[in-house]
């Protein structure tokens, strides 16, 4: 639907934490387990990531609803024309 | 697999009269494969039907059911009606999906996934997912009629299944950190256009009532609602290349 918007936005995310000097301060952020990188590459694969997830998820559900109910209408048609007693 | 069965039965039935007599059996063994169908894809397809999730399901199951006690050709007619109107139930408006701008949303979004896989991916990986990504668009063109559309959607389904292993999954904590960064710099971008004379609009704004979302963000439909306003917004960033 806005899917075209997604890797405009990658773009601009891509562009903006790049150009403008990027994270300030050290590169990772200690956790509990293991280091986040906090790096400008890794933040943009973090972000683009999650909007390509999302959105292809989005997509797929709609193929998903899409092919099932073009496989439906094809059955009703073949009972159809079974009750009609077409070949 | 399940799809190529599905027609190697229809048109065994349809081209070998023979087959005919057990043709009730088949419809029905046909109409059970599609219901476990709806039954195991309800979430996707309530993302678009009317009917929510557990809707879906509840039909699919009570429809299984009422096939278990089909004896005779009144009762088959009967599970037939039945499952037509479940069918328009699930699948109400033909207009809010048609193949015609099916075609022409994907058309578009295959067009713009090029641009992920330069960021998600890189050496082999990257030329083998262009070159199906390559192949899924130029069969698009050829999907004219129903069944070509429901192969293409397999293979769609499989490369998108593909292309998703590369992606990274984040816990919404780190996602939202990110987005702070993203915000902070942003607003330094927006400093630098502003101290070269470029107007820059309401984007301070804008940015203020994003920071203002994202503290808000507890769970991923926030994070989702926060990334469709950040999309609107970048969208409008001027640029400076």
């Amino acid at each position: 639907m806005m899917l075209s918007k997604l890797f405009k936005t990658c773009a601009s995310i891509v562009m903006i934490i790049m150009i403008s000097g990027c994270s300030k301060g050290p590169e990772t952020v200690a956790e509990e387990s293991a280091p986040i990188p906090t790096n400008p590459e890794a933040r943009t694969a973090r972000l683009t990531s999650y909007i390509l997830i999302r959105k292809t998820e989005k997509l797929r559900d709609k193929a998903i609803y899409l092919k099932h109910r073009e496989e439906g209408e094809r059955l009703l048609r073949f009972l159809e024309d079974g009750k009609d007693g077409k070949e | 697999m399940r799809n190529k069965l599905f027609f190697a039965a229809f048109f065994t039935l349809i081209l070998i009269p023979s087959a005919a007599l057990s043709q009730n059996n088949n419809i029905l063994m046909h109409v059970r494969i599609y219901l476990s169908s709806i039954i195991s894809d309800a979430e996707s397809i309530s993302v678009v039907s009317p009917l929510a999730e557990e809707d879906i399901r509840a039909y699919g199951i009570d429809l299984m059911q009422s096939m278990d006690k089909i004896e005779n050709a009144e009762s088959t007619e009967k599970f037939l009606g039945k499952f037509e109107d479940v069918f328009y139930k699930i699948f109400t408006d033909k207009d809010l999906v048609n193949l015609e701008s099916f075609r022409k949303d994907m058309t578009s979004a295959l067009a713009d996934l090029d641009d992920a896989l330069s960021i998600l991916t890189s050496g082999n990986d990257r030329k083998n997912l262009r070159s199906d990504l390559a192949e899924i668009q130029s069969k698009l063109q050829m999907v004219s009629e129903e069944k070509g559309l429901t192969e293409w959607i397999n293979m769609f389904d499989l490369f998108t299944a593909k292309l998703l292993t590369h992606a990274l999954t984040t816990d919404i904590e780190i996602l939202v950190q990110d987005a702070h960064a993203l915000l902070d710099n942003l607003s330094s971008y927006t400093s630098q256009l502003e101290s070269s004379n470029i107007d820059t609009g309401d984007l301070k704004d804008e940015i203020s009532e994003l920071r203002e979302m994202l503290e808000n963000v507890s769970e991923e439909e926030d994070f989702d609602k926060f990334i469709e306003s950040l999309e609107e917004v970048l969208i409008s960033v001027p640029k400076t290349q």
